[in-house]
């Protein structure tokens, strides 16, 4: 599970460097994400872009990540291919998550919000 | 009486585009297939969103029976064959695990974002609503030792001003 955490500003992004975020993967995407983001305090960007298809489990492990970092920061998806963009909106989880067409989107916005 | 041939009647010496995986049913195994056949799965349904909603219903039905059917088993093998009919590619998977409950299908509602706390979101309950989300037929029998499933997804994309297909009861 290649992801990698960078830092902008109060903000972390993390990129994920994988093409399938799917049932043989979650568990490890879990345990990376709390690794990459524990010295980081602020709001984080999940950079999606090279994921070419994410299941239901998939998709589990991004609420579960949505929980570890807790209700006081937040988790924005960026970079939604189609296929994933698509699981989203079937699971009405494009209510829940703020999602942005590209990670430069996503901090622009999400920068400038009141925390 | 002649009956009407489907929409994707070959001409005479062509063949029709058809699929046929064999996999052992383990996670491994099916997201090695899912990306190893994405080129028999693009034959079959050449436009984009279909092929991906076609993938998607794949990878829950092929997961499901991964985590229930072997559950506390050796791993069996599984079987995928679909066809082009009538515009649908009309999929078949069978595999030799224990049988499903009785009882209607699960996935009757996509499960509830409600929650106002984020701690609250669902993280499981998702695959077979999706299932039911995206296919039209979508049924299962016992058939002597082989569970079989069966459903359709469209091979052209949903008009733009149709709405988003309905979960129907079961």
């Amino acid at each position: 599970m290649n992801m990698r955490f960078e830092r902008c500003g109060d903000m972390g992004v993390i990129h994920v460097e994988e093409t399938r975020l799917d049932a043989s993967v979650a568990i490890e995407f879990k345990d990376r994400f709390r690794d990459l983001t524990q010295a980081c305090e602020g709001d984080v960007v999940l950079d999606l872009s090279a994921v070419e298809f994410l299941d239901s489990s998939g998709l589990g492990a991004v609420v579960a990540v949505r929980k570890l970092i807790g209700t006081g920061r937040r988790l924005a998806l960026a970079g939604l291919k189609p296929a994933v963009d698509k699981v989203m909106t079937l699971t009405r989880m494009h209510t829940v998550f703020p999602i942005y067409g590209s990670v430069e989107a996503a901090l622009a916005v999400q920068g400038t919000a009141e925390g | 009486m002649r009956e009407d041939l489907p929409e994707s009647a070959p001409k005479a010496g062509a063949a029709l585009p058809a699929l046929h995986w064999r996999l052992p049913a383990t996670q491994a195994a099916v997201r090695h297939t899912l990306s190893a056949q994405a080129g028999t799965l693009a034959a079959l349904l050449p436009m984009a969103e279909c092929r991906h909603e076609a993938e998607i219903a794949l990878a829950e039905a092929l997961n499901n029976i991964v985590e229930h059917a072997f559950a506390g088993l050796l791993p069996g093998e599984i079987r995928v064959d679909a066809v082009l009919h009538g515009g649908l590619a009309r999929f078949e998977i069978r595999d030799d695990g224990r049988a499903m409950p009785a009882g209607p299908l699960p996935g009757a509602r996509m499960p509830s974002l409600d929650a106002g706390d984020p701690l609250d979101l669902p993280e499981g309950g998702f695959g077979w609503a999706l299932l039911r989300a995206l296919t039209r037929d979508l049924s299962y029998r016992r058939e002597g030792p082989l569970n079989v499933l069966r459903f359709s997804l469209p091979a052209m994309p949903a008009a733009a001003d149709r709405p988003a297909a309905k979960i129907d009861p079961k």
